[in-house]
């Protein structure tokens, strides 16, 4: 969803630590077989991409991006995660939260990357036909994907 | 689905109040997303004056629909419950007005039985518990009507239009809080979207 996710999931990974909870990374086993097709590339492929569902890692890292791979992302989301202080001492319900939000924004990455692909390959019943309706859709949405993107790679910090 | 409204509540009390301002910054992010989807569609930005309140526990079964099974393995780390599918036959039929709500269950999943009822969560108003009706058995399909009373009993609806949420539950008890319509719920959530 919102890039003041990451500092949260920050907090929840670390937190989880700090309480001797285990801790297992979110990476998922294939990289992704999709081409995950950026917003200014040129799509001239009638092809069709792999019948297979988005999978993590994508091409830029994600869910556990560089530096640089965020920065790009938060330029595309039009803004940063926070940089404000967690709360010091959370409630294990309020991990919970955290765990959820995280959760769903891993499945909005991928519903968001695979509808991307679907519209920027041109697939059947994905079709945008008129050019200022399609650039402003694909903005729209990779800036959406952007967006949802939290982050599981900062350093602990409770 | 009205999820991080029940997110921010339960930061409160659980000693981290302050992430609801961004919880809340992410909810007014998202209602941008949601006008510029529903004005593609032809549709008002606004689906209804108050939107629909929710339960984590119902994002969090519903997110398994789109999960694909045994993917992510640190699932069952996260201690919410997971409730039964309630699949809604004819959300599609349903409008502004009253109407019969058409359901289908799998009775592998959850109990279920004849004198179960449906509760419906619309916009900010108390959950709404009717009693199911047509209960009839297939194998481990169960399929069942409830009333969808959009305009309420006597023209007094407190249904909104936009999201409604519907959960099964066992008897007929009313619920006060979306809190205690989760607690006691076997399957759901059943997903209505009026216009």
């Amino acid at each position: 969803m919102h890039f003041s996710t990451s500092d949260i999931l920050v907090l929840a990974l670390s937190a989880s630590v700090a309480s001797a909870a285990p801790y297992y990374p979110v990476t998922l086993k294939d990289p992704i077989t999709v081409p995950f097709i950026p917003f200014n590339s040129s799509v001239t492929t009638t092809a069709a991409p792999a019948q297979t569902p988005v999978s993590f890692p994508l091409a830029n890292g994600f869910p556990d991006p560089s530096n640089e791979a965020q920065i790009e992302i938060e330029l595309e989301a039009g803004g940063t995660l926070s940089n404000a202080p967690p709360p010091s001492n959370p409630g294990r319900d309020a991990l919970t939260n955290l765990q959820l939000v995280a959760f769903n924004e891993l499945f909005e990455v991928a519903f968001y990357t695979d509808l991307l692909v679907n519209i920027t390959t041109f697939q059947s019943g994905f079709e945008i036909e008129d050019e200022f309706e399609f650039n402003f859709t694909v903005d729209a949405l990779t800036a959406i994907q952007s967006v949802s993107y939290p982050f599981t790679h900062q350093k602990a910090v409770v | 689905m009205g999820t991080l409204q029940d997110v921010q509540a339960v930061f409160t009390n659980a000693n981290a109040s302050g992430l609801v301002r961004g919880i809340g910054s992410v909810i007014g992010q998202e209602g941008e997303q949601e006008g510029f989807f529903r004005i593609i569609q032809n549709k008002r930005p606004s689906s209804a004056a108050f939107l629909t309140t929710s339960v984590r526990d119902f994002a969090f079964t519903a997110l398994q629909g789109f999960t694909v099974p045994g993917s992510c393995p640190s699932l069952g780390e996260i201690p919410l419950n997971i409730f039964g599918t309630l699949n809604v036959l004819n959300a599609k039929d349903l409008t502004n007005k009253n109407g019969t709500a058409q359901f289908r269950v799998n009775s592998t999943q959850a109990p279920i039985s004849s004198s179960d009822s449906v509760v419906y969560i619309s916009g900010q108003n108390l959950p709404v518990t009717v009693p199911i009706a047509n209960y009839y058995v297939n194998g481990v399909w169960v399929t069942f009507d409830a009333e969808f009373p959009f305009e309420g009993f006597q023209g007094n609806g407190t249904f909104n239009e936009g999201l409604t949420i519907a959960a099964v539950v066992p008897g007929n008890t009313q619920f006060s809080s979306a809190d205690e319509v989760a607690l006691a719920t076997s399957f759901g959530p059943g997903l209505f979207e009026i216009n």
